[in-house]
């Protein structure tokens, strides 16, 4: 009898102990909670709203306009310079920064002499702020006293060209600069992928045969660097597209748009011209983007885990 | 099916010796089991063998030819690793045609696409196929050719790399304490697997472990390794039996080896503590000298019987025997001996006991630790109080 009685007082303790745990789930979860919303997912939610909108800056009257900003893009020239410059500055840079990232990390793996000296060399690019970089950049690619074309002038003879102001070099001395810096991050993750490979493999495929070191690192290496080699290539291609302090601190977009890219053609609409809503506009262009970028990585990621 | 030489070998890692000359003669088809305690320089030797490390010094030489400036493909060896070392990201039929991939197609014609397009690939391609199926079929491992091996349990994976090295038919397989990543009952049944596959192929096998009971169970040769030194290469029997040097008798056998520090005699007779045992040595008068027995040769004196006496610690029982371990006056690790369990009924902790050695077993072992014969066969133990020192 006694029993029957407890029954329910029992449950309704166990309810209200659930009940606890979902509340300090909650209430754990929502300082980053409250951050998420209000750094991320607001500001994001209000910038596809000002995308429909004519809103600029300061102005007093706001008007709904449809798909009207992404019409207008669509004959934008400048826009559309920006966005192939970001496509072919993306394809310039991720190709280089990954490879040189990989080819330093195995030669740094494949001898201990100086292992700690040329890891720290090629990581102090990272460790700079690239703003304040692009002034020495901008030293030593200026047209004459540079070090670059002063280089050329004494040892080859051949007289370099303006390298920031030049709009057939332009583009290339931005996304040399961005691999300068981009090789040495890239290769701190290829070395951290190349630390996991177990050393027995090696041995075995010297002995099954693999004579050649191109055996050995097509047999082991490669297919071992997947996944580290498709992080890097996608936070690569990510932080390519989001070019910009080079670009503003160096050549403001210029000559003539040869170095404009989406994100500074962006800042430039939104900041310098105060088209706040045209700029929205764009932002979501380039949002998709990015995110189109990241599923067609995540998704070949997951195949690629499936089948192993 | 190979001989294999291996002629003062030596090898220095900064300051440490890792090898010490090191000789060994590995005959034609022999399973010789490097057995050792870890760091005892065996992994070394093995991969000196495959050509994975060089050595400072000496010569490695297979059917009397020396390959020691060959690289580890051209040595025809094939090797098994303690990890297994599969290719993670190949089928279990991959990885088994490995070796005759890399040897039987050029890297073109390996190419995925480019491959197809090159003369006689195809005709490579069928022969490596059924090389492949005849080495998966003698190791049951048809069923699982497509699988890759995280799919698989350890004991599959440690049949396919025994299949990678079989493929090829090499001249010699070495070993690298294949089994230590198998649990307890896996190891039994692998341990008989291999031994299985040693009789079947015929080939010339060397084993590194650190298990004795792995040396003993599947080898025709041990080498006992210790301190980069090769201590003694004998058949298990004769390593067990007739230990050479001391530390062979104290690290092959379980439990250990009891050693009895003794002193010899004017007589030549040994005084250990607490008892002397007669029998003539001829070993210089009072030298320094060491006596083992093993466990199963030391059981109860008879009743009325003059014996050292010794105090039980304690009692094992296992099952068909019981380990008793007791403590012997001026001794100062405690001895082990074995009874069968109907001998040790009646003991308990506490209890003295007389101990009747088996003196025919005895091993008489000199200053240095090398085996020395009794010139006369031992034929007493004395008890009583015998100082020496």
């Amino acid at each position: 009898m006694a029993d029957a009685n407890f029954a329910p007082m029992l449950a309704g303790a166990h309810r209200a102990r659930a009940f606890g745990a979902t509340l300090s789930g909650w209430g754990l979860a929502l300082p980053a909670t409250i951050l998420m919303l209000a750094m991320i997912l607001i500001p994001t939610l209000v910038a596809m709203l000002l995308a429909v909108t004519d809103y600029q800056l300061g102005a007093r009257s706001i008007q709904y306009i449809g798909l009207g900003n992404f019409a207008e893009l669509l004959n934008d020239r400048v826009f559309w310079r920006a966005f192939n410059n970001t496509l072919i500055y993306t394809l310039m840079t991720v190709p280089t920064a990954v490879l040189l990232g990989l080819g330093v990390a195995l030669l740094i793996e494949a001898d201990a002499f100086g292992r700690g000296f040329f890891r720290t060399v090629y990581f102090l690019p990272v460790t700079a702020l690239l703003v304040a970089m692009a002034t020495v950049w901008e030293f030593i690619l200026h047209s004459d006293l540079g070090l670059v074309n002063q280089l050329l002038a004494r040892v080859f003879g051949i007289s370099g060209p303006d390298w920031l102001s030049d709009p057939n070099h332009v583009l290339s001395s931005l996304a040399f600069i961005f691999v300068w810096q981009q090789t040495g991050y890239n290769m701190i993750l290829f070395l951290a992928g190349l630390k996991a490979i177990p050393s027995d493999l090696y041995s075995a495929a010297k002995v099954d045969g693999a004579d050649r070191a191109i055996d050995r690192f097509l047999m082991v290496t490669w297919p071992a660097l997947g996944p580290t080699m498709l992080f890097v290539v996608l936070i690569t291609t990510l932080y390519s597209f989001r070019v910009f302090d080079t670009v503003a601190a160096l050549t403001q977009g210029g000559p003539a748009n040869a170095s404009n890219v989406l994100l500074y053609n962006i800042y430039r609409e939104g900041f310098v011209y105060f088209r706040t809503g045209f700029a929205s506009a764009m932002t979501m262009i380039f949002l998709a983007l990015i995110l189109l970028v990241a599923l067609i990585q995540i998704h070949s990621f997951e195949r690629k885990e499936k089948r192993s | 099916m190979a001989s294999l030489d291996i002629v003062s070998l030596s090898k220095t890692l900064g300051t440490h010796a890792i090898l010490k000359s090191v000789s060994l003669n590995v005959p034609d088809g022999a399973f010789m089991t490097l057995v050792g305690p870890s760091g005892c320089g065996k992994s070394t030797l093995l991969k000196i063998i495959s050509g994975l490390e060089l050595q400072d010094d000496g010569d490695v030489r297979i059917d009397g030819m020396s390959v020691s400036h060959l690289h580890p493909k051209l040595r025809d060896i094939a090797m098994v690793f303690q990890s297994y070392a599969l290719y993670p990201h190949m089928t279990v039929y991959e990885n088994i045609a490995v070796p005759l991939v890399l040897r039987r197609l050029a890297l073109m014609a390996r190419m995925p696409l480019l491959g197809k397009l090159m003369p006689g690939t195809a005709a490579v391609r069928q022969k490596i196929d059924s090389d492949v199926r005849t080495t998966a079929d003698m190791l049951e491992l048809t069923q699982l050719l497509t699988r890759k091996p995280v799919q698989l349990s350890g004991g599959q994976r440690q049949r396919v790399a025994l299949g990678r090295a079989m493929v090829r038919d090499p001249k010699i397989f070495l070993m690298d304490e294949p089994l230590s990543n198998l649990d307890a009952k896996l190891r039994v049944h692998m341990r008989a697997e291999i031994a299985r596959l040693h009789k079947r192929l015929g080939a010339t096998f060397v084993y590194v472990t650190h298990d004795q009971i792995e040396a003993m169970t599947m080898s025709t040769h041990v080498a006992v390794m210790m301190e980069g030194e090769i201590l003694q290469v004998d058949s298990p029997q004769r390593i067990y039996a007739e230990p050479a040097d001391i530390r062979v008798a104290e690290f092959i056998g379980s439990p250990k080896i009891n050693v009895l520090p003794g002193r010899v005699r004017e007589d030549g007779a040994l005084a250990v503590p607490g008892f002397t045992i007669a029998g003539r040595t001829q070993l210089p008068t009072g030298s320094q000298a060491s006596v083992g027995f093993r466990p199963e040769h030391i059981t109860l004196a008879q009743k009325g019987v003059a014996a050292p006496s010794a105090t039980i610690i304690n009692l094992e029982h296992t099952g068909p025997e019981v380990f008793v371990h007791a403590s012997l006056e001026g001794l100062g690790a405690p001895l082990t001996f074995k009874l069968e369990p109907h001998q040790a009924m009646h003991l308990a902790s506490g209890d003295q006991v007389g101990l009747g050695l088996s003196l025919g077993h005895a091993h008489l072992f000199d200053a240095q630790g090398k085996r020395a014969p009794f010139m006369q066969p031992v034929s007493e133990v004395v008890a009583g109080e015998v100082r020496y020192g």
